[in-house]
Order: C-alpha cells, then sequence, then structure tokens
C-alpha cells in the first residue's frame, strides 16, 4: 500500500504543467455518484451500518486492477493536516474531511484516481487528467464503476437513473468539470460577459478559491447541473464544446492584450516576478494573484514556458495544509505567510534571472 | 401534518402544476373526498379548488397522489426530505416519489435517465418499451373495435411481461 509520505513526494500524473497540453485549461474531472442497494444514505445511516458498507467496499476497491498498490485510508487513521492536504489535492472533498470512522478514500498511485467512499454518496468516483479531457475522464471513472458493478449491488432504476443521497444527482451521478485559468479575460474585463454566457447554456461556474464572486488567481471551474434527462455523452459534449470555447476567447484575448497592450502586459508579469522572487512574507491571496501573472507570461513567451509547470506545483503547495506538512511541525498563520514567501523565493530563485532576462528581450 | 380546511390529519398530498407554477396542499381523507380530489375523474377545476374562481382547465396537469409520511426501509420521514432536500436510503425514491417528481424539473433537464445502466437494466428497460408501444397498439386496436388484433396484442403484451420477470434483474 502507497504510504501518505509517497504520496506527498509524488507530484499527480495530472499536474503535468505541460504548457502545450494545459494553457487555459488545467485539469479535466468526472465524479460519479453511486449507492448500494441495502444500506441507508451515509448522512442517514448508523455508524455500525457505515462501517459495514466502508469495509465492503474498500475491500473490493483495493481488489481492482485500477487501483493496485494505491492509497487507501480510513479517515479516522489520518492526521488532521493530512486530511486537509488531501483536500487541497482535491482528492477528498471539505466535506469529507470532516468525517472520520467508517469513512475514507482509496486513491491509485498515479493520483488520477480517487473514491471517497461514505461522503454525501456510498462512493464517488473521481478522475482526473490534465488538460481539456473530459472524454478520457468520464472513461476512467466508468472503468471503476464497471469493474465494481459484478461485485456490489448498486442502487438503479430503469426510469430514474443511479440513486443518490441528493436528488440534484439523481440518473448518471455525474458531474464533470474543468479548471481553467482566465487571465486574459479577467484583464480585458470580458470575463462577466463569458460568464454569463456559460451559465446560459445550463451550466455552473464558479471561483476555484476566494469566497463569493471573487476568483483569487483567475482560477475558475465550469461544470454541468443537470444529471437526469441526458447521456453522459451528450452532458460531456456540451460540456466540452463551451469549455472549448472559452478557452478560445481567453487565447484571443491574451493575444490582443499582447498586441496591443505589450507594455502593460510586460510590466504585470515583470512585476509580479519581483515580488515573488523577493518578498519576505506572502499572503496565500497574494501569491495566487503574482503566480497566475507569471504562469500567463509564460504562455506568452515572456518568461520560460517551463515556469508554467513550476507555477502549478506552487500554487498547490503554497496552500495552507501543504504549507505546515512540508515544514514537518504545526506553524501560526502569519508564521505560514512567511514559509509561503520563503518557499517561492527558492523555487523561483534558479529560473528568475533568466525569466527576467526573457522579459527584457520581449521588449 | 394538519389538513389545510380542517384540523384532521391529513392522509392526501395534492400538488398542481399550473403555468410552470407549482401549488401544493395537503388534506384530510373526508376534504379530499368532499373536492373529489381522491377520483381524478371527479376533480373541481384547479381555479375552484383554489377558491379564485374558475381556472383555465386546458392549461395546467393536476397530479393528483398520495404520498407515504415514512419510508417504512430506513424511518426517513417526508419532513426530514422537505427539511434537508436529501433522501434517506435508495427505497425513499419510491416513498417520496410524488414529492420528488414535483421538484425534478427545477433541477434537471429531463424527468428520465438517458445514460449509462448496467446490462440487467438495460434487458429490462427494452422490454419495458416494447410492452408500452404494444398496449398503445392494444387500445388503438380496441378504440377501432379490431377486436381480433385486440385479443392477440394482448396475449403477446402477457407473455413479454412473464418473461421479463423470469430473466430481469
Amino acid at each position: 500500500m502507497m504510504r501518505f509520505s509517497t504520496l506527498m513526494k509524488k507530484p499527480a500524473d495530472w499536474m503535468s504543467g505541460d504548457v502545450h497540453q494545459t494553457p487555459v485549461v488545467l485539469t479535466s474531472r468526472v465524479r460519479l455518484a453511486r449507492n448500494v442497494t441495502d444500506s441507508p444514505f451515509p448522512g442517514w445511516a448508523k455508524k455500525r451500518e457505515r462501517q459495514l458498507v466502508f469495509g465492503a467496499i474498500r475491500g473490493e476497491l483495493e481488489a481492482l486492477g485500477v487501483m493496485k498498490d494505491g492509497f487507501s485510508h480510513e479517515l479516522s487513521e489520518l492526521e488532521t493536516v493530512q486530511k486537509q492536504v488531501l483536500v487541497e489535492r482535491h482528492l477528498i472533498s471539505r466535506e469529507q474531511a470532516a468525517r472520520s470512522e467508517g469513512s475514507g478514500a482509496v486513491v491509485n498511485r498515479k493520483q488520477s484516481l480517487s473514491v471517497m467512499i461514505n461522503e454525501e454518496d456510498h462512493l464517488r468516483i473521481q478522475a482526473i487528467r490534465p488538460g481539456l479531457e473530459l472524454q478520457e475522464a468520464f472513461e476512467l471513472s466508468q472503468s471503476v464503476n464497471r469493474g465494481l458493478e459484478s461485485k456490489v449491488d448498486f442502487a438503479v432504476d430503469g426510469t430514474l437513473g443511479y440513486l443518490t443521497a441528493c436528488p440534484t444527482n439523481l440518473g448518471t451521478g455525474m458531474r464533470a468539470s474543468a479548471m481553467l485559468h482566465l487571465p486574459g479575460l479577467v484583464l480585458s474585463d470580458l470575463i462577466n460577459q463569458v460568464l454569463k454566457g456559460v451559465n446560459k447554456m445550463g451550466l455552473a461556474v464558479r471561483g476555484i478559491y476566494g469566497e463569493g464572486t471573487e476568483s483569487l488567481g483567475n482560477l475558475y471551474q465550469i461544470s454541468n447541473q443537470s444529471t437526469l434527462g441526458e447521456s453522459e455523452e451528450e452532458i460531456l459534449e456540451r460540456l466540452s464544446k463551451v469549455i472549448g470555447d472559452v478557452a478560445v476567447y481567453e487565447q484571443q484575448a491574451r493575444e490582443k492584450m499582447a498586441k496591443e497592450d505589450g507594455i502593460l502586459l510586460k510590466d504585470r508579469v515583470g512585476r509580479a516576478a519581483g515580488v515573488l522572487g523577493n518578498a519576505y512574507v506572502m499572503t496565500s491571496k497574494e501569491a495566487l494573484n503574482h503566480l497566475s501573472m507569471i504562469r500567463l507570461g509564460a504562455t506568452q513567451g515572456m518568461v520560460p514556458e517551463s515556469m508554467v509547470a513550476v507555477c502549478d506545483r506552487l500554487v498547490m503547495e503554497s496552500q495552507p495544509a501543504h504549507l505546515q506538512w512540508n515544514s514537518g511541525k504545526k506553524i501560526e498563520p502569519e508564521e505560514r505567510d512567511v514559509l509561503r514567501a520563503q518557499m517561492i523565493r527558492e523555487h523561483l530563485q534558479s529560473s528568475f534571472p533568466a525569466a527576467i532576462d526573457d522579459i527584457d528581450q520581449s521588449l | 401534518m394538519k389538513c389545510d380546511s380542517c384540523q384532521e390529519k391529513a392522509t392526501v398530498f395534492y400538488t398542481q402544476i399550473a403555468d410552470g407554477q407549482v401549488k401544493k396542499f395537503v388534506l384530510c381523507e373526508k376534504c379530499a373526498n368532499e373536492q373529489g380530489i381522491t377520483n381524478p375523474d371527479g376533480l373541481l377545476s384547479p381555479g375552484e379548488l383554489m377558491g379564485v374562481g374558475a381556472g383555465a382547465e386546458g392549461d395546467s396537469d393536476v397530479l393528483p397522489f398520495e404520498s407515504a409520511e415514512e419510508c417504512s426501509a430506513c424511518g426517513f420521514t417526508l419532513e426530514d426530505f422537505r427539511k434537508i432536500g436529501r433522501m434517506g436510503c435508495a427505497r425513499c425514491y419510491e416513498a417520496f416519489g410524488s414529492e420528488l417528481a414535483m421538484r425534478l424539473p427545477s433541477m434537471h433537464k429531463g424527468m428520465v435517465h438517458q445514460g449509462y445502466l448496467p446490462e440487467g437494466l438495460l434487458k429490462e428497460q427494452a422490454l419495458r418499451g416494447k410492452v408500452e408501444a404494444l398496449e398503445k397498439e392494444l387500445r388503438e386496436a380496441v378504440e377501432s373495435e379490431d377486436y381480433e388484433a385486440a385479443a392477440g396484442l394482448r396475449d403477446t403484451i402477457q407473455e413479454l411481461k412473464k418473461g421479463g420477470k423470469g430473466g430481469g434483474k
């Protein structure tokens, strides 16, 4: 079985940071909600019932070829900081991190598949792929579903489809989403217009970091809302088309900015590089927004392309639980900002002299 | 839960969908009988029932139903469902089916699953589609007084249903 420390050391295979694959769409994610027939849903089940379901499903999951030698834990076996790290890696949900006995997660070695047991539903099968690969992500999650369905009796109805704890997930039980980096649309003030259009297509949009309408780091998630009345293929096709369109708008906005406001764009990227490379106290909000500018600069040839992977990794590792786990001790929030600044400085020092040269040359 | 017209225990749950507006009320059996709700053919027009004068009956679908107060499998109640919007177990979907049917249109693109199903259920679903088509033919045959065809159709349907029970999940 994979240890927590191994999982931490190995970046997930979807964190590839390949600029050609992920200039705008960072990741695609599909999750399938499934429940067993003979036990109440986790929110209504008694502890004993939850534990029985957990034991049975965990065993079947670990036996699946695709999950071989993966990470498998009951949440009660993990420390709070470890649970938070899994949340920050999108391997479990915030809601599930609050649970303990009779609830857990099985993750494959590549961290491309993660199955939450006894979250809101008995099973939440999740697959993550880099770039815009919703169909591939669906097939990956479906491979776990098919592997389990001959062994576990899933609650499914010919008319209503898969029965879920919340009726908003009925039918396919599928929520598909993509994470997009949209600094071009934000800086050209086109973001609200585009997001409204996405909403009109019956899709949901939200900022990934930050509260309410604020989106830190210009990162957005687009997902389907309806799960009943259309096939998985229809949902994925519409979603892929809309996300593909948004990615094109974003690329156009970036090119227009580089052409018409080149000096302004270089100024933003250069200032972000200056702050990240020289600050000693850095809040997560500041880090996310500056890293967003460096990532943008890397896709526009202002800083080396390899900076895309560095940015994506720093966005992940500058989160509170990652900082605390990597520091190996309990840290206070103010101390966190110091550690964050230090980690970013250290990561960037090697790449930055070259980066700043690139900015000069692109002037 | 008490009846909307008197103080008796309510046993009939009535949902009216007209012009996209959903109206719900609950009645005891006596009041429901007086209103003609337990007999769909004897329904008053929605307008009359709501006490707002005659309504345009053609514009509305009236779904009279009785809904369970509690899921017999897991003990989750209709009140629980109304409060938290979630079900207690898979069987709750039968117990609170009518309440659910009312909520689905605002959540989803359709009311019927179109996606992936395990093989056993797929067969069952195909069979049901076949039976439904034949039943429609049967009704048409009866209407056109073609009793010979109707008898044949009836036998085929019965056979299919029998076979389906043996082979289904």
